[in-house]
């Protein structure tokens, strides 16, 4: 085992009946640290999270917790707490007794437990409910409860399964900086599974992407938002326009060629990996900035070349104010793009759209299955 | 208006059925149980009182108890099922218990009456394996053997039900308390049993009606005195002739069974109220 990771899982396979969910994954945690497991349903995040807590057995490789091998330890035995998506508080049971099993459960004297619940309910904004069942409360009060009964065994490691998936937007908004204040504070180490790319990233330290059971990527969330590894890890983090590219790739400037609905552009390679031939660039919708031209101008032309910057060709379809900015709907030949600009511009304009080098996400074309790629992308 | 009239057209043959043949039938039988020979009267009570004092404890006695062992079976068998962690063996326990479901009282009666007596199946093997001789061996045919036939016949339909609500139950309350560290048994009883706690209730409920009526277990095992209310109630109409008495014995059975139906009630009253 090399690296002394506090939790740290090394190539485990998972799999039911048949199918591998799971394929030689790794995994590491270092302690205190808050680590957000992102990607689609079926990804395997929910799965990763569940091997950890010992509610799967791994076919193969090896979980260990603070240098202790813990892959075959029962979920009782591995001083871990997970907070469910469905809250699974116990509804027989008051806030006050499902804050307390836990100790109950270690034989903690009676009043220390009531001590200890006390401090979690007013840690957690619970206080004056403890003798309400859980039926009695808000969505975001039952999640609370759920936090609370997990903290309050003070566990090495928190498992967070989608906690703020069934909640209203707003109460999700702000038990997001609940929970990320708390873990702060109480220095706790946190895995937390979510589909959602946002709550990640601010609520994570570190995140790792999962792609059917495999690491697309794992990184801070600055460097998956700005330096995304492949074009699946691209499209999650948001950047949905894609648009086909002809170039070379030499030493540390690429060279796109012009094309039909783009202009030459010579771009630093910034640690970028390509090879010569196609490239499939992706750019987020308020990455790209628009201007109108006159229809005359509107001609690809090899003689402008675009320095660190992309321009792209293309013909206003559609406006439309979501709110903050005007959205466009941009068509750069055959493929539609969605573009952001502080003014809106009337459908039927034609456009160059800039994308600066910093905010254009350069890959390899695939081979195939490049429409698979391009839909791969959750909320 | 109108469309009032007619739903309760459409209702009346409902109605009707259950007037005719529930209610009617029901209401003979209790006028007939104050009906003597000397006009409207207690005296069927009295006598009922009298001979049967000690059968209806029985009977009370020998359903309470199988109601209580069939609950604490059915807990077993159905906590197993639902928290075992070994797949083949849930599943041979899962293929196995229903079979007394199918399995008519009268054949249960008959079955256990030779694998219980004196020189029946299950002495004898005790006596093959040594582990009793010829001369201690006893018949198991009296209230126990009655018991034992309405447990092995009601636990599976008692299981049945219980199984079922605790597969409904959100796998994540069972899998909160495993991660907390809570063993099998301590799930069992302070997680899933509190919460199909009213599905166990009926389950018994509907448990102890169906033994109060069972009339081939007690006349195939032990018929002799003291014996159950039902053989009592064939008896006086069989061998007397005596409605009366029959009737009154079929209230009292009537008073117990309505006695566990309120019980029932008021509990789910009081989990609703909750």
């Amino acid at each position: 085992m090399a690296g002394a990771a506090f939790l740290s899982a090394s190539d485990i396979t998972v799999g039911y009946g048949g199918g591998t969910v799971l394929d030689r994954l790794s995994l590491k945690v270092e302690r205190g640290e808050f680590v957000a497991l992102l990607g689609s349903s079926g990804c395997g995040k929910t799965t990763l999270l569940r091997t950890i807590a010992g509610f799967n057995r791994p076919r193969s490789g090896q979980i260990s917790l603070a240098g202790r091998d813990i892959t075959t330890a029962s979920p009782d035995r591995r001083n871990m707490a997970m907070v469910f998506q469905s809250y699974a508080l116990w509804p027989h049971m008051s806030v006050a007794q499902n804050i307390g099993y836990g100790l109950k459960l270690r034989k903690t004297p009676r009043e220390a437990i009531a001590a200890r619940v006390g401090e979690i309910a007013a840690m957690l904004g619970l206080t004056g409910l403890e003798a309400r069942k859980p039926g009695q409360l808000s969505g975001g009060q039952r999640q609370r409860v759920a936090l609370g009964r997990a903290l309050a065994v003070e566990p090495d490691v928190l498992l967070l399964d989608e906690p703020l998936s069934n909640l209203d937007a707003r109460v999700r908004l702000s038990l997001r900086h609940e929970i990320r204040a708390l873990q702060k504070r109480l220095a706790i180490t946190a895995i937390h599974v979510t589909h959602d790319r946002e709550e990640a990233m601010v609520m994570a330290d570190r995140i790792v992407i999962l792609d059917s059971g495999r690491t697309a990527q794992d990184g801070t969330p600055e460097e998956v938002y700005n330096r995304p590894r492949s074009a699946f890890v691209a499209a999650f983090m948001g950047a949905e326009n894609v648009v086909a590219l002809k170039g070379a790739a030499d030493g540390e400037r690429i060279a796109i060629a012009a094309g039909p609905h783009n202009n030459a552009a010579a771009i630093a390679r910034n640690g970028r990996a390509l090879t010569s031939g196609s490239f499939q660039a992706r750019f987020r919708a308020e990455a790209a900035s628009l201007s109108p031209v006159l229809p005359s101008a509107a001609i690809p032309s090899s003689a402008t070349t675009g320095e660190d910057a992309l321009e792209l060709l293309g013909t206003v379809r559609q406006t439309s104010y979501p709110g903050g900015c005007w959205r466009h709907v941009v068509a750069v030949g055959e493929t539609e793009v969605s573009v952001d600009a502080a003014r809106p511009v009337e459908p039927g304009t034609s456009v160059i759209l800039s994308v600066p080098s910093a905010a254009l996400f350069l890959f390899d074309a695939p081979q195939d299955g490049a429409a698979a790629v391009s839909h791969a992308v959750a909320a | 208006m109108r469309d009032r009239s007619i739903g309760l057209l459409l209702a009346l043959p409902a109605i009707a059925t259950i007037a005719l043949l529930y209610l009617m039938p029901l209401m003979a039988s209790a006028t007939g149980a104050f009906a003597t020979e000397a006009g409207f009267g207690i005296g069927n009570f009295v006598k009922t009182y009298e001979l049967y004092t000690t059968d209806i404890l029985y009977t009370l006695v020998i359903v309470s108890l199988s109601t209580v062992i069939i609950a604490a079976l059915a807990v077993a068998i159905a906590g197993y099922l639902t928290l075992g962690e070994n797949p083949a063996a849930v599943e041979v326990l899962r293929w196995l218990y229903r079979w007394p479901l199918f399995i008519p009282f009268i054949v249960v009666g008959q079955v256990l009456r030779t694998f219980l007596a004196k020189n029946g199946l299950m002495n004898n093997l005790l006596v093959a394996a040594g582990i009793l001789t010829p001369l201690q061996t006893m018949s198991f045919l009296d209230w126990r053997g009655i018991v034992i036939a309405f447990v092995w016949k009601q636990t599976p339909f008692v299981t049945l039900l219980l199984a079922g609500a605790m597969a409904a139950l959100d796998r994540g309350t069972i899998e909160a308390a495993r991660n907390l560290g809570a063993s099998r048994l301590r799930i069992l009883f302070e997680i899933v049993v509190p919460q199909v706690r009213t599905t166990l209730f009926v389950a018994m409920v509907l448990s102890f009606v169906t033994m109060m009526s069972v009339l081939s277990v007690p006349l195939m095992i032990s018929a002799q005195s003291p014996t159950m209310i039902t053989a009592d109630i064939s008896f006086r109409i069989n061998a007397y002739g005596d409605y009366g008495v029959a009737n009154a014995l079929g209230m009292i059975s009537l008073a117990m069974t309505m006695a566990v139906a309120v019980f029932y009630l008021r509990q789910n009253l009081k989990e609703k109220a909750r």
